[in-house]
């Protein structure tokens, strides 16, 4: 518990809003939690993300974007998502037993983007977003669009200390939608992770 | 007031129907024989029409809906009613230059339709209906296949794109034998719209095409058409190796292939890109 009170708003750890995310993720398949972090640890992890050192990877038709160089905070708030602790806590909410398979950073700027590609499948998991861009305008694109059969199932518009997390099951896949030069020198900077569960 | 009604009946059961033909010849028939008679002119009349439709690539579907025939005949297009002279008489040339083009076959034919039927066939497109479209891979407004258009000069035009006589230019220059049926539709891309990369295949997709209409456009305002290496090794594409700045009245032609990946690059001007684009099938 002490090392989620380190990270969390304890609000989020109490027992009845805990039972209360665990319906809602229940009926809906996907829960955004505001103000995730503490004020203090937010702010650093923003300071730290900010100043790390990025370099593009792009496969043109399947994504463009940039990979961050982990430094300080981002490092430790990795550990965190890939702990004991945090897999009790998303277990409960999710209702099954998960465990962290991966973890990454990236951020998108203009002309940046990800794709649906045929040839990929979307590997099945519960995916957690968690966003560090303070002020970001949907119409600028750069938000993530999840999409079954080319329907949108969710849309998760960039704000700063929000969680996400959801179900991406079945023919359910995500993607970013490519950033457009009204974004200016803007950016998102997003946490991608993948907890394996075991769905029916 | 009954008397007079039955004598209406009667006139009308009993009046003949004068029918002149030749110049100096007629007969006299009651109104069974005028149906008659107007059955079998239909008859006649309705098959020379769908015939010529036939002769001009309307779709057969299209022939058991009456309405929506065109309300007047026409005859088959001909290529020097549109096409720049320039282009008609040397399909070997351009072929050689489709086929060695890099970094897969294409041809950039500038100035292509005659100038004035490129200002109708724009003024035409822009009083289509127009629909937003967004996906991963695109963000424009797009039309209904031009097919559907209810617009004469866009009918014209489709007409004309679709006959056999251009789809056989079309398939001399990209030597590609036999192009049976095209798709067209309309695209404007406003500032922020884009298409990102992507090769075009699809099942019977042969030569991409896109008309492209817009005017006044600059390097600096974005809305390119790009060229795209390809890895040979991954199969995936790597640089822009090739950029068309949109301009007016200008057909680019290109073939769908694996190595095809191209894209348009997003506008960044308040100015419209605007075109006509879509595929030749096999």
């Amino acid at each position: 518990m002490d090392e989620l009170k380190t990270w969390i708003n304890t609000d989020y750890l109490n027992p009845a809003l805990l039972r209360q995310m665990k319906e809602a993720y229940q009926r809906q398949q996907s829960v955004q939690l505001r103000a995730f972090l503490t004020a203090s640890q937010f702010k650093r992890l923003q300071r730290d993300a900010m100043r790390a050192s990025r370099t593009v990877q792009s496969v043109p038709d399947m994504f463009c974007h940039d990979a961050i160089k982990l430094s300080g905070t981002m490092l430790s708030f990795g550990r965190f998502l890939r702990s004991k602790a945090f897999a009790q806590l998303l277990s409960f909410i999710a209702g099954r037993k998960v465990a962290c398979a991966s973890i990454e950073w990236q951020s998108f700027g203009q002309g940046q983007y990800t794709l649906l590609h045929d040839t990929l499948r979307q590997e099945r998991g519960i995916y957690l977003f968690f966003d560090l861009s303070a002020r970001w305008d949907e119409a600028w694109g750069g938000y993530t669009s999840v999409v079954k059969d080319g329907d949108e199932l969710a849309r998760i518009s960039p704000r700063a200390n929000a969680l996400t997390f959801l179900t991406l099951k079945g023919k359910a896949r995500h993607f970013t939608k490519y950033v457009d030069h009204k974004a200016g020198r803007r950016r998102r900077l997003v946490l991608v992770a993948r907890f394996k569960a075991r769905f029916k | 007031m009954g008397g007079e009604e039955r004598k209406e009946e009667n006139y009308a059961y009993t009046k003949k129907y004068t029918f002149r033909f030749l110049r100096h010849s007629q007969c006299h028939v009651d109104a069974v024989g005028y149906r008659a008679i107007r059955l079998l002119f239909d008859s006649v009349i309705s098959g020379i029409y769908k015939l010529s439709l036939k002769h001009n690539n309307v779709p057969p579907e299209s022939l058991n809906n009456p309405f929506s025939l065109p309300l007047i005949m026409t005859l088959p297009p001909t290529l020097a009613a549109w096409v720049n002279p320039a282009y008609l008489h040397q399909p070997e040339h351009l072929c050689r230059q489709f086929l060695t083009a890099k970094p897969f076959p294409h041809l950039v034919l500038r100035d292509f339709f005659l100038p004035q039927k490129a200002e109708e066939v724009l003024r035409a497109l822009t009083k289509e209906q127009w629909t937003p479209k967004h996906a991963d891979l695109f963000s424009f407004q797009q039309t209904h296949d031009l097919q559907s258009s209810r617009n004469p000069i866009m009918q014209e035009y489709y007409h004309f794109f679709s006959s056999k006589a251009f789809r056989d230019l079309i398939a001399s220059i990209t030597n590609t034998h036999p192009l049976r049926s095209i798709d067209a539709a309309g695209q404007i891309y406003s500032s922020g719209d884009y298409l990102l990369p992507h090769d075009d295949r699809l099942e019977g997709r042969k030569i991409a095409y896109v008309l492209n209409l817009t005017k006044g456009f600059a390097a600096r305002d974005g809305g390119q058409l790009d060229f795209f290496a390809v890895n040979p090794k991954t199969g995936h594409p790597t640089a822009i190796v090739r950029s068309f700045t949109p301009r007016f009245n200008t057909l680019i032609l290109f073939k769908v292939s694996p190595r095809s990946f191209h894209q348009v690059r997003e506008v960044i001007t308040d100015k419209q890109r605007i075109s006509i684009g879509g595929w030749f099938h096999g």
